[in-house]
């Protein structure tokens, strides 16, 4: 056992660091938020620094890295709450790219990815939720094709994609699900921005008889479910650092405020009432942290992952929601003024539950992959009962 | 990083689950003793204690001048885990507290008395520090112990005394400077239990944990029998709980519970439906599954902290008993709700559910967030030397 950082981990971590010191303080984040929802110039340098390519493999132009040795390059985004398209593009759409058949549209627009164009998946659709089974935008079949029809929505940097990887069925609403790589530029294709709360850069897409050819289809006789669940599985490790990272940085922030805000005479944060909650804060953080290191080492070492996963994102971003409620606590009438920084941590945590699954999702998909399935939900421990002795535990006295 | 244990670490534990297998028999384990399967109250788990002694495994982190093996921390955490889950007694008090104290602060005839009877498992302490007004507030003791010719003579009274009913010497705390700050002018001793003048009155608790209340009398000890300085006893004993910490509280049997309670869910019953399929108790289950995977990493953060660090992991031992703790009294509810009605029965009722399991982790838990510290101090522990908050008014 060893949880000590690896040279990668700490390179990462160093390098986002100084990247976003220079490109994501908290007014270009401001700034964002009030314009295109991307903190541009940060973009800019991380393609040019090339992680773009953390995990694209190297093949392809990428670092190759793992999801573990990325876990700091993502605790680090949340602490300075970059808005970049790279969870979308470099994360999801890369693994899902990765995870189809290799042809020359897939490692074409993987390498792509790596040099900087933006790939966002476009799954969602108006008046549903994470199922699967609630997509039902359809491609149907032309002489040399594939003919679009249906919307998306919470489609992440509409407004910057080159191209979207859009989840659909093939010509009836029970077929099975397929991966289309679609470009933007489509004609057919509408793209708009759509305003939500943590100001982020999502839209919807309108499909209206979009026209694509028969090489767009990236799953041919292949099922784009489990791709794009697989994908998804992996990805939400690091949104899950995403969160713990922002979770950290507004208990920094809050933990400052309550030792200069002064009350009664004193400062706030020497009141138990105040202290106490951002201890549990902190406790909470450090678990996040550390479930989300453990979910992405079980992935790297090809054991039982996807529940931790899950249960890593459900609990961090619980973790930052929790967080940053108490942060708003804290700072009291301050806390949601425009003018105080807190709120801009506020309003993203919240948004991070409901989107890349949401909690229920979460917890209902956790539950049925260790209850229904035989996924394990710890990492490797040496100290748990076996099955026989908790079965004699377990039973209920027959004594009549 | 490397979230699996090492082949030396794992090989150590074979061989523990192998003497287990071997030496572990019903009246010497049983886990539904909940927090005193820990202790060495019988005769039957001195033996079992006596036979640890003769693998080398206590003193496992003592220094090998004083029978020990000079091992990592980890050894002894490892070696708990396991008797922990298995409800046998564990090493405690003897090897811990006033072993180590012993080493570091002890004259060397005391540690010549007592060291090889700890290593061999001959000796059982009670430990005195709490009394009716000195709870958190450890130093606002009183009990006093006054100078007498080549001794001193003790008088008043320690309450929360575990283990005073059937062990052998008492590792005691006492005032014998009060004109000092309360912290300074606290000296430790070790007092036989068994003299003229000390009464241990039993004082039962819920979870069917026999504490005690010891009454000093006039009691007659001897300097010789003074640990360390005088007056510095309060900074040993913080000294002491800091490095024992993490060790004090093991986890495995809050993960055997649960993993009892979804053995439980699927074997079991209501309104025609299998429990584990039942949407509530699923998203209970969930939710106690994560905390439970949480709080073992918190464990283990402790753990390979203390490995790396001459300084003992204070804040992450604190974090980890804090979390640990609370999810313990969460999950006890939780089982009691989940096989509802029938948990409220006593274990060898009729229709009982888990044995009664539910019901006396429920009783039994309740005492984890206050001993070794309540979930208060913890919070104070941590707020101060993680957040660096003022110290609370």
């Amino acid at each position: 056992m060893n949880l000590d950082f690896s040279e990668n981990q700490l390179a990462l971590d160093d390098l986002v660091d100084k990247l976003c010191q220079r490109y994501c303080t908290i007014e270009h984040v401001r700034e964002a938020e009030l314009k295109s929802g991307v903190c541009t110039e940060l973009w800019e340098h991380m393609i040019s620094s090339g992680l773009t390519g953390v995990i694209v493999p190297e093949e392809h132009g990428g670092f190759g890295f793992s999801l573990l040795d990325a876990c700091t390059a993502y605790e680090q985004q949340g602490r300075y709450l970059a808005a970049t398209p790279h969870f979308s593009s470099s994360i999801v759409s890369a693994l899902i790219l990765s995870g189809v058949p290799s042809s020359d549209i897939v490692n074409n627009s993987l390498e792509k990815i790596v040099t900087g164009d933006v790939i966002c998946p476009a799954w969602l659709e108006p008046n549903r939720g994470f199922e699967l089974s609630d997509v039902k935008l359809i491609a149907s079949r032309t002489a040399d094709g594939y003919r679009l029809n249906g919307e998306k929505v919470h489609v992440p940097y509409v407004m910057l994609a080159d191209q979207f990887l859009v989840l659909a069925r093939l010509d009836t609403p029970t077929s099975e699900l397929q991966v289309f790589l679609v470009d933007s530029k489509c004609d057919g294709l509408q793209i708009e921005r759509t305003t939500n709360l943590a100001g982020d850069a999502q839209g919807r897409l309108i499909f209206e008889e979009v026209d694509i050819p028969a090489c767009a289809c990236i799953t041919p006789n292949h099922d784009g479910e489990s791709v794009w669940n697989d994908a998804l599985n992996k990805s939400i490790i690091l949104d899950a650092a995403y969160a713990a990272g922002l979770a950290d940085r507004a208990l920094e922030i809050t933990v400052e405020y309550a030792k200069e805000r002064e009350q009664f005479g004193t400062p706030i944060g020497s009141f138990q009432a105040i202290s106490h909650p951002l201890v549990d804060n902190r406790v909470a953080i450090n678990g996040a942290k550390t479930l989300v290191y453990e979910a992405a080492w079980m992935q790297g070492n090809d054991l039982s992952y996807r529940a931790l996963a899950m249960m890593a994102a459900s609990f961090s971003k619980d973790t930052a929601r929790e967080v940053t409620k108490r942060a708003q606590q804290v700072h009291g009438g301050m806390g949601f003024t425009v003018e105080y920084d807190i709120q801009l941590y506020y309003r993203r945590a919240k948004q991070m539950q409901v989107n890349w699954y949401d909690t229920r999702t979460l917890e209902t998909s956790i539950a049925a992959l260790v209850f229904d399935g035989d996924e394990a939900w710890s990492g490797p421990d040496p100290f748990e009962a076996d099955s026989a002795t908790i079965a004699a535990l377990s039973h209920t006295s027959t004594m009549e | 990083m490397e979230f699996s244990f090492s082949e030396e670490h794992l090989n150590f534990l074979d061989k523990v689950d192998q003497f287990i297998k071997e030496n572990g028999s019903a009246d010497v384990m049983d886990v539904q003793r909940e927090n005193i399967a820990m202790l060495c109250d019988t005769p039957e788990r001195r033996k079992f204690m006596k036979k640890i002694g003769q693998q080398g495994w206590l003193g496992l982190t003592w220094p090998i001048e004083y029978g020990g093996k000079d091992t990592e921390g980890i050894y002894e955490f490892l070696l708990n885990e396991k008797l922990a889950g298995v409800g046998a007694p564990q090493i405690g008090k003897g090897v811990g507290f006033v072993g180590k104290t012993l080493i570091r602060h002890g004259t060397e005839e005391l540690k010549h008395e007592f060291l090889p009877k700890i290593i061999n498992a001959e000796i059982e302490f009670a430990i005195g520090y709490s009394e009716p007004n000195a709870g958190s507030d450890a130093a606002a003791m009183q009990l006093k112990a006054t100078r007498d010719g080549d001794g001193w003579r003790f008088n008043g009274q320690k309450v929360f005394t575990t283990s005073a009913h059937f062990a052998e010497w008492y590792w005691l705390a006492a005032r014998t400077d009060p004109n000092a700050p309360k912290h300074k002018g606290i000296t430790l001793f070790l007092v036989e239990l068994d003299q003229p003048g000390i009464t241990v009155h039993p004082m039962p608790t819920i979870g069917g944990e026999q504490t005690n209340v010891v009454f000093l009398d006039n009691v007659y000890v001897h300097d010789d029998y003074r640990v360390g300085d005088e007056n510095r006893g309060f900074q040993y004993i913080s000294e002491a709980l800091d490095l024992e910490r993490f060790t004090l509280f093991t986890f495995s049997p809050i993960k055997v519970r649960l993993q009892q309670l979804i053995e439980y869910t699927r074997t079991h019953s209501r309104g025609g439906q299998k429990l584990i399929d039942d949407p509530w108790t699923r998203q209970k289950l969930t939710s106690l599954i994560t905390r439970c995977e949480v709080a073992r990493l918190l464990g283990l953060r402790c753990v390979d902290e203390a490995l790396k660090s001459n300084k003992p992991p204070t804040s992450a031992a604190s974090m980890y008993k804090l979390f640990s703790t609370e999810l313990a009294q969460d999950l006890a509810s939780a089982m009691m709700d989940i096989s509802s009605p029938s948990s409220q029965l006593l274990a060898e009722q009729p229709r009982t559910a888990m044995n009664g399991r539910p019901a006396s982790t429920y009783a039994s838990t309740v005492v984890d967030t206050i001993g070794g510290g309540t979930s208060e101090v913890q919070r104070n522990i941590i707020a101060r030397h993680e957040l660096g908050l003022p110290r609370s008014k």
